[in-house]
């Protein structure tokens, strides 16, 4: 029985083989033997390759940019809340003195205190000013509010003295709420009732570096804020806001509650905006995740076009396929030779289209005098992603070139 | 009873050493649909050295037979032996090997690979054969001299006339010294004068012991073989 067995283990042929090195030499004649279909199927995915590496350059570019402005911003910048409850020193957790105290210590450029007014009612311009009814946040702040947050006044004035001292009916409004009344200039002394009461408009608010909110918003002084409204609440408490020179900003922070309470530095606390960065990271984090989102769908359009063409390019080939049966090849052997043809069109396209990709983001970089970030990682990933495409693009197409039988193919 | 079997799988395996294609009780139902039976009992036997026309009007059933002699498809009943192997009972890996070892090709299309040169399309039959690149080529280079395309290795299929496409084909064929050698309408693309010079590598083949068997329609091509068969309506008639 042994010796059947050997017998016939010895008159049977050796397996069909196909060494790597000839694989690959054949999957490269093929590819350069058809230069223009080539370059077809690999165009997928070099674009997709390209944007990604376009999108996840510009990303970090973006984000880098987008930091540098923060960082800016950030180091100048101390946000200081009240804890305790309000004390009997003053009109509120804040004292009257508080800024005069801050201001002595050295470093601060300017400070002042602010809060969100609870009630607020519909706001309507003064009869005859064509506008609209609506209801707008409205906030209290200081004299020297503004200076503080680096607003731009663009028409009339801030707060003076006066009006803090007297309790004037006054009101700063966001350009966008006085556009939104109707408010164009202040030419004729225009006045807006919030529910009822009368104020009236000294100045149009165009922009606010540090308090973004106060650009949608109206603001009016805080001793009239207290007269006509009550003391602040303790959902919307009040804040004061330091303006630094830059680097002092974490000094100041640790000096401020003492300066404001010697005995009670616990009642408030001080925060430099360098050491919260939450609203930096939303922001580079929101872009960074609409990027990605925009690169995979560029990935996935690249591999559907190379698995398209592949296919495509595989049924006009079937004929090669029965020939190379019928000389010996296995199934395994054909579709590794389409496998890895199909991986090496997405290595190549990917190197080309990682290497424009760069070099759109460096062109950008240099248009827009950034300085361009990507990383490393990305560069030498993406030659390796477009192989990865190539393959899982090419899977389908190798096996179904190598189910094809080779009588079939041979008729075609 | 299980030493009878094995002795029997063992005759079964060991036919008579000069058969070189045996066909026992062999059909072939194309599944459709509809379903179509192209062959019925056939039963026939080829000797080694023959040189075997065969015969019959189209839609006879000659290609489905040459696929299975080829080894390209697979019986829907009956064995089939190919140098004494049962290759009905073999699997798909082992068949690949056979075909590619014992079983050499000539289409009426040539089938070249068009960005092959002559040289690399006679190599390809190797390819599945032998990693070495260097024997590849000199085996190759040795097949094209016998059928006279030494000065034409370089060429690529597009720069040869349809006569010298089929005698690439045919060193393609020959290179890996099989056993048996299946033309398929071999001159069906030729002009007279070439086909005749086509024929005559083929008889030449014949005369140093290959056994060729060539699908024709051509009386031309079946008076040079020394036996003839018949097909007719999926049946084996002479």
């Amino acid at each position: 029985m042994s010796s059947a067995r050997s017998n016939r283990k010895n008159y049977l042929p050796e397996n069909s083989r196909l060494s790597v090195i000839d694989l690959v030499f054949e999957s490269v004649a093929a590819i350069l033997q058809r230069p223009l279909r080539s370059i077809m199927t690999m165009v997928g995915t070099f674009l997709g390759i390209g944007t990604f590496v376009v999108l996840i350059g510009m990303s970090q570019t973006v984000s880098a940019q987008i930091s540098k402005q923060f960082n800016i911003l950030d180091a100048t910048q101390v946000n200081v809340t009240e804890v305790a409850p309000s004390t009997n020193k003053g009109i509120y957790g804040f004292t009257v003195d508080s800024d005069k105290d801050i201001d002595k210590l050295n470093g601060v450029l300017s400070c002042g205190i602010w809060w969100q007014v609870q009630e607020t009612a519909p706001v309507t311009a003064l009869p005859g000013v064509d506008g609209s009814s609506a209801i707008y946040n409205l906030y209290a702040i200081d004299g020297s509010l503004l200076k503080a947050s680096g607003a731009v006044i663009s028409q009339g004035t801030g707060f003076n003295q006066f009006d803090i001292s007297t309790h004037q009916h006054v009101i700063i409004l966001s350009s966008a709420v006085a556009t939104n009344l109707g408010i164009n200039d202040l030419v004729n002394a225009p006045a807006v009732f919030i529910g009822g009461l009368p104020f009236t408009v000294i100045g149009i608010l165009s922009s606010d570096q540090r308090l973004p909110a106060l650009e949608v918003s109206m603001m009016i002084p805080t001793t009239t804020a207290m007269d006509t409204f009550g003391l602040p609440s303790s959902q919307y408490p009040p804040q004061m806001l330091i303006h630094t020179k830059l680097g002092a900003a974490d000094l100041i922070a640790r000096q401020t509650p003492v300066a404001l309470s010697p005995t009670h530095p616990g009642y408030f606390t001080a925060i430099s905006a360098l050491s919260s960065n939450s609203l930096k990271n939303q922001v580079v984090g929101n872009l960074n995740t609409l990027f990605y989102i925009l690169a995979a769908i560029a990935i996935i359009i690249g591999a559907v076009g190379i698995a398209n063409t592949t296919l495509v390019a595989i049924l006009e080939r079937t004929s090669e396929i029965g020939l190379r049966r019928a000389l010996g090849a296995r199934k395994y052997h054909i579709a590794s030779h389409f496998l890895l043809e199909s991986i090496l069109m997405g290595l190549l396209a990917g190197l080309m289209g990682s290497s424009c990709g760069i070099l759109i983001v460096i062109l950008v970089g240099l248009a827009k005098n950034w300085t361009v970030v990507i990383d490393p990682y990305v560069t030498l990933i993406a030659p390796f992603a477009g192989a990865l495409i190539g393959m899982l693009a090419g899977l389908y197409p190798s096996i179904k070139a190598s189910s094809i039988e080779p009588a079939e193919a041979l008729r075609r | 009873m299980s030493l009878i079997r094995r002795k029997q799988s063992r005759d079964d395996t060991f036919l008579q050493v000069n058969s070189v294609v045996k066909m026992e009780g062999v059909s072939y139902v194309y599944k459709g649909p509809p379903p179509l039976q192209a062959l019925y009992d056939i039963n026939m036997e080829i000797i080694r050295g023959e040189y075997v026309a065969i015969l019959g009007p189209s839609g006879s059933g000659k290609s489905t037979f040459l696929n299975l002699v080829g080894l390209l498809d697979r019986s829907t009943s009956g064995k089939i032996y190919i140098d004494n192997i049962d290759a009905e009972t073999l699997n798909e890996r082992t068949r690949s090997s056979l075909r590619a070892r014992k079983i050499g090709f000539v289409f009426q299309s040539f089938h070249l690979l068009s960005y092959k040169s002559a040289l690399e399309n006679v190599m390809l039959a190797q390819l599945y054969i032998t990693n070495s690149r260097k024997q590849r080529s000199a085996n190759a280079l040795e097949a094209l001299e016998k059928v006279g395309l030494t000065k034409r290795a370089y060429a690529l299929p597009s720069e040869l006339s349809g006569g010298e496409r089929q005698r690439v084909a045919i060193a393609r064929a020959i290179v890996n010294k099989p056993s048996l050698i299946l033309c398929d309408e071999p001159t069906g693309n030729l002009d007279s004068t070439t086909a005749a010079k086509v024929l005559d590598i083929l008889d030449e083949l014949s005369l140093s012991g290959l056994t060729l068997v060539v699908i024709t329609h051509s009386k031309q091509v079946a008076d040079r073989a020394k036996r003839s068969l018949l097909f007719s309506d999926g049946m084996l008639v002479r």
